[in-house]
């Protein structure tokens, strides 16, 4: 990849950077990026990485735009409604930044499928919603050794950290899928859409360095924000011995979906 | 020998560095670039012949002594065989002087307090001031003091002679405006407060030209303490916010446009509070003594003074003391310090010596003309000559008129270095087809007013072939000396009346079938070819052709649209090749001329497909690929110079040799910051380290920001050298 005269402009704010350079330029076109959903946090991820020049931006996510989404989900428009995210992701990453290729995945992340999809990225960002999707994307991205950015928000709260094959996992912290009562019903879950901005941006953040080779990425250390009170911080942590798939003797050896627990709220 | 002004101390040093350069010039070691880039704003120009020099001296308020004028003759003697001019800005130019021997006349001139320096190029230039001051009856005072004292502070001050572009300064001994300060870029109006003190009207940002504007009034009255002060905060604005990148846009006027107003004089009211902080001297102010106010008034017409006829007049004006001369803008020289009693005998002599008549058109020696198309690399018309043949048919018709007060100005081309925006009645030439051929023409300017707060420019009413205009004057001055009342000026004159009058006798000069008749149309005055618009242009100051290139480019733009894609790129091709002097005998040639000239030189090669598509034939065109070609042509134009130079396509071989290492090279001109530190970053990303890079730079901020950079990311900036407006940076790389 030769960089033209329009990437030099286009870039020239951060190639101006002694980090990044035009090699390091090359090295984001040349990378391979999956967002796993094209949420609240995937919104910017995609949005972030396609302006700043990753090569190849995939998107897996089964969902159409729908109303609720636009409060936070911010690479969604109101003329998309109804349209599958990931055409509408598609469709903005294009309009940021044409040179990017984009592989769609309208489907849902799931044992059968996941290996296959992240197989040939880089780097994953779990954008996702719920828990047994965050289990399932850390035991695949541990088992086959893959990079990934774990988040999570709520509410004011947001957090991350960074997995590179080695570290901790997310496993390391929450060995199992909390208890059902645990999870927090409908009309506790609501979110600020700058929230899942600012954890969403972090997210890219971190897979921008991690491509460049560059600073310290938040390996074993898990980014905490509250937003409400604005503290942020970060909590180290360690290695699980005893963590059921990355530990000494790990339990889980193979992909494996857990069940859902269904919001009461809903069902009824 | 008695000076006017006192020259700076290190004018020597500066001498003797030039006169070094000029020997490294011709001993090759240097090229033709770098020695005009110090020989400008030396005050040594180029003439149209190659190798012939004119050079101009600094002369302030045209106030030179006798002692030095004498000098000054037998100096110039010794080197050029051509008449003396007198300038619009009161200064004395010699012209056809060789190279080496300008920084003769340059050491020469050094021993009789005259200068050089600033007489061209990007400096503070010679400061004007009214003709009368100090000798007029009704001034508000004498501003000569103002003018010699200034000057003497700005040519010390080295940044004088690094601005972005030219900066000129005017004074003007009363609310006439005589001087012209409300069309400098920095003015002063002498004024009295009602405390009785002395002090300025202050205008600034104005000046003719390209976007001519008359000049905004940032001070209604101000002390006459704070000149320098307000001088030194113009210049320092103009330091910091001109362009320097594009000099069709440099003077302080178009920092005034981009900025607005309100932050313009804001900014102003920075710079000058900043200065007054730093609490320089006063200015020096010498008396100078004149006991009598007579004088008289020589006209030289069109500014051209022949040795004879200056030593006539030196030997009247030293029996006046040595403060008895002087230039005006207006071209001519005035004898002062004469007493009453000796006024009629003196004239009686130089009636005798021919150097003024007894009865004659006064009007038509004041007169002001431009060098026009026979010197100028950019004029049009040959404006001088019109002069000529306008006093020529005076003088045929033995019609004397008693208009002495009217201003004639006559600029070969748009640009106004023939002031004729500040004409009572004046003309700029272009040239117009008519019945497929150019005929040199002129616009008709008139009715302009100056003084504060009254400056107004002439107004263009009319146009007319370059042969009819002496009839044309005659006609309406003949009329006008009848209808004039004395003590009207012509500016009121002009709106009572003279406006119809001209629009009337314009009408008796427009049937177009003369010009199949009498094929005097087609030459311009006093000149053996036929006229054409080709053959003159190169460039030294700048317009008139921009018409001829802007209607190819208006021309392509429609074709495109009719999608008559191969009439596009005829008109595409051959919008610029007028810059080049390059005659078209049918329009198909041009794409041809235009693969010559320009592409791979300074288009780039992939357009060579539609030429060779045109010549082939072919000329299956696609819309976006002439459309294309189209902006990119017109792109070109944009970055087109004053002296219709384009930029060379970025030569990016390794070319450069330092003793006989290659090394990568690099032209970042015209790339803006931080642009211009992300290619060279990304050039030193392909080169291994130790190995090294040269780059060109703009002056300002690029030339300020990039070496800096380069050095925080671990290279080594080996060498940076000024050139000209732009600074060549080696470097080495570090990691």
């Amino acid at each position: 990849m030769i960089l033209d005269d329009n990437d030099i402009l286009r870039y020239s704010r951060q190639i101006i950077l002694k980090e990044v350079g035009g090699k390091g330029q090359e090295k984001l076109f040349n990378a391979k990026v999956l967002i796993v959903g094209a949420g609240g946090l995937g919104s910017p991820a995609g949005l972030y990485l396609a302006a700043s020049g990753i090569g190849t931006v995939g998107i897996i996510d089964g969902d159409n735009v729908d109303l609720t989404n636009l409060q936070r989900q911010i690479i969604h428009f109101s003329s998309d409604l109804n349209k599958a995210k990931v055409e509408s992701a598609e469709e903005k990453i294009k309009a940021i930044n044409p040179k990017i290729n984009v592989i769609k995945y309208k489907e849902r992340l799931n044992a059968e499928n996941i290996a296959s999809t992240i197989k040939d990225f880089d780097f994953i960002i779990d954008g996702t919603d719920n828990f047994p999707a965050k289990f399932l994307i850390n035991d695949a991205c541990v088992l086959l050794k893959k990079p990934f950015s774990h988040a999570g928000i709520l509410r004011f709260d947001g957090q991350t950290f960074t997995h590179i094959p080695g570290g901790a996992c997310y496993r390391c912290i929450f060995p199992e899928l909390p208890p059902k009562g645990v999870i927090p019903s409908c009309s506790e879950a609501g979110i600020l859409g700058p929230v899942a901005g600012i954890i969403g941006s972090v997210q890219a953040l971190e897979t921008i360095k991690f491509i460049l080779g560059i600073g310290n990425l938040l390996i074993n250390r898990l980014f905490i924000m509250n937003a409400f009170e604005m503290n942020f911080r970060i909590v180290n942590f360690k290695k699980n011995k005893e963590c059921p798939i990355c530990g000494e003797n790990p339990s889980i050896k193979e992909i494996k979906e857990y069940e859902q627990p269904v919001c009461e709220l809903k069902r009824n | 020998m008695q000076t006017i002004y006192e020259l700076p101390p290190n004018l020597e040093k500066e001498i003797i560095e030039y006169e070094n350069l000029i020997h490294e010039y011709e001993n090759e070691k240097i090229d033709k670039q770098k020695l005009r880039a110090h020989r400008v704003p030396m005050g040594v120009y180029e003439q149209r012949i190659d190798d012939t020099f004119m050079v101009r001296v600094r002369i302030p308020g045209g106030n030179i002594t006798v002692s030095q004028f004498k000098e000054l003759i037998n100096i110039v003697k010794k080197y050029s065989d051509k008449d003396l001019h007198i300038t619009t800005r009161q200064e004395i130019q010699l012209h056809n002087i060789k190279l080496e021997d300008t920084a003769k006349i340059m050491k020469e001139l050094l021993k009789i307090g005259l200068s050089t320096r600033g007489g061209g190029g990007n400096t503070v230039r010679n400061i004007i001031g009214s003709h009368d001051s100090g000798i007029s009856e009704n001034e508000i005072f004498d501003i000569t003091p103002y003018v010699v004292a200034l000057t003497e502070r700005m040519i010390q001050e080295s940044d004088s002679w690094t601005l972005p572009r030219k900066f000129k300064i005017a004074f003007s001994n009363g609310p006439d405006d005589t001087g012209y300060a409300t069309v400098n870029d920095l003015g002063f109006i002498a004024k009295i407060n009602e405390k009785g003190e002395k002090g300025f009207a202050v205008y600034i940002a104005g000046g003719m030209g390209a976007n001519s504007n008359v000049g905004i009034k940032i001070f209604d009255f101000v002390s006459d303490k704070e000149v320098y002060n307000i001088a030194k905060s113009a210049k320092n604005l103009f330091d910091k916010y001109g362009n320097r990148k594009n000099r069709h846009k440099a003077r302080l006027r178009f920092v005034l446009y981009s900025l607005g107003r309100e932050e313009f004089i804001k900014k102003f009211f920075e710079e000058y509070e900043k200065v007054k902080k730093q609490n320089f001297n006063e200015l020096k102010l010498r008396d100078v003594q004149i006991q009598n106010k007579g004088f008289i008034e020589i006209p030289i017409f069109l500014g051209d003074l022949s040795f004879e006829n200056a030593e006539k007049i030196l030997s009247v004006a030293q029996r006046f003391g040595e403060n008895s001369l002087r230039f005006t803008p207006r071209q001519n020289i005035i004898i002062k310090n004469i007493p009453e009693k000796d006024k009629e005998n003196i004239k009686e002599e130089l009636i005798k010596n021919g150097l003024i008549k007894n009865a004659y058109n006064i009007f038509l020696y004041n007169a002001v003309s431009c060098a026009g198309a026979s010197t100028c690399r950019l004029g049009i018309c040959l404006s001088k000559n019109l002069l000529k043949a306008i006093k020529d048919k005076f003088e045929q018709n033995s019609l004397l008129l008693n208009l002495d007060d009217l201003k004639i100005n006559i600029s070969g081309c748009p640009n106004s270095c023939g002031q004729h925006l500040l004409a009572d009645i004046g003309f700029f030439g272009k040239a117009k087809k008519i019945n497929g051929k150019y005929v040199p023409f002129y616009y008709i300017v008139a009715g302009a007013e100056v003084g504060e707060d009254k400056t107004k420019f002439a107004e263009k009413i009319g146009e007319i072939a370059a042969l009819d205009i002496p009839d044309f004057l005659m006609d309406f001055l003949n009329i006008s000396a009848k209808e004039k009342r004395p003590n009207e000026k012509w500016s009121e004159y002009y709106k009572r009346d003279g406006r119809e009058k001209i629009l009337n006798i314009i009408k008796k000069y427009s049937y177009m079938e003369n010009f199949s008749k009498n094929k005097n149309y087609y030459f311009d005055w006093y000149d053996d070819k036929e006229f054409s618009i080709l053959n003159k242009i190169e460039g030294e100051c700048s317009a008139g052709l921009f018409d001829l290139i802007d209607y190819d480019f208006k021309l392509a733009d429609q074709m495109i649209s009719e999608n008559k894609l191969s009439d596009a790129v005829i008109y595409i091709s051959r919008a610029l090749l007028i810059t080049k002097g390059l005659e078209i005998k049918n329009d198909s040639d041009s794409p041809v001329l235009f693969k010559e000239n320009f592409i791979g030189k300074h288009i780039d090669e992939k357009y060579a497909n539609i030429i060779e598509n045109f010549i082939n034939k072919k000329r299956d065109f696609n819309v976006d690929e002439i459309k294309e070609f189209y902006n990119e042509v017109k792109k070109l134009y944009n970055q087109m110079d004053n002296s219709l130079r384009f930029p060379e396509l970025k030569k990016d071989e390794k070319e450069v040799k330092i003793k006989g290492e290659e090394i990568l090279f690099k032209d970042f001109r015209g790339v803006p910051c931080p642009l211009n530190f992300v290619k060279t970053k990304l050039v030193l990303e392909t080169i291994n380290i130790g190995e090294k890079l040269k780059i060109l730079l703009d002056d300002g901020e690029p030339i300020e920001n990039v070496p800096a950079s380069l050095k925080g990311e671990g290279h080594k900036v080996l060498k940076q050298t000024k050139i000209e407006n732009y600074w060549e940076v080696l470097i080495e790389k570090g990691v």
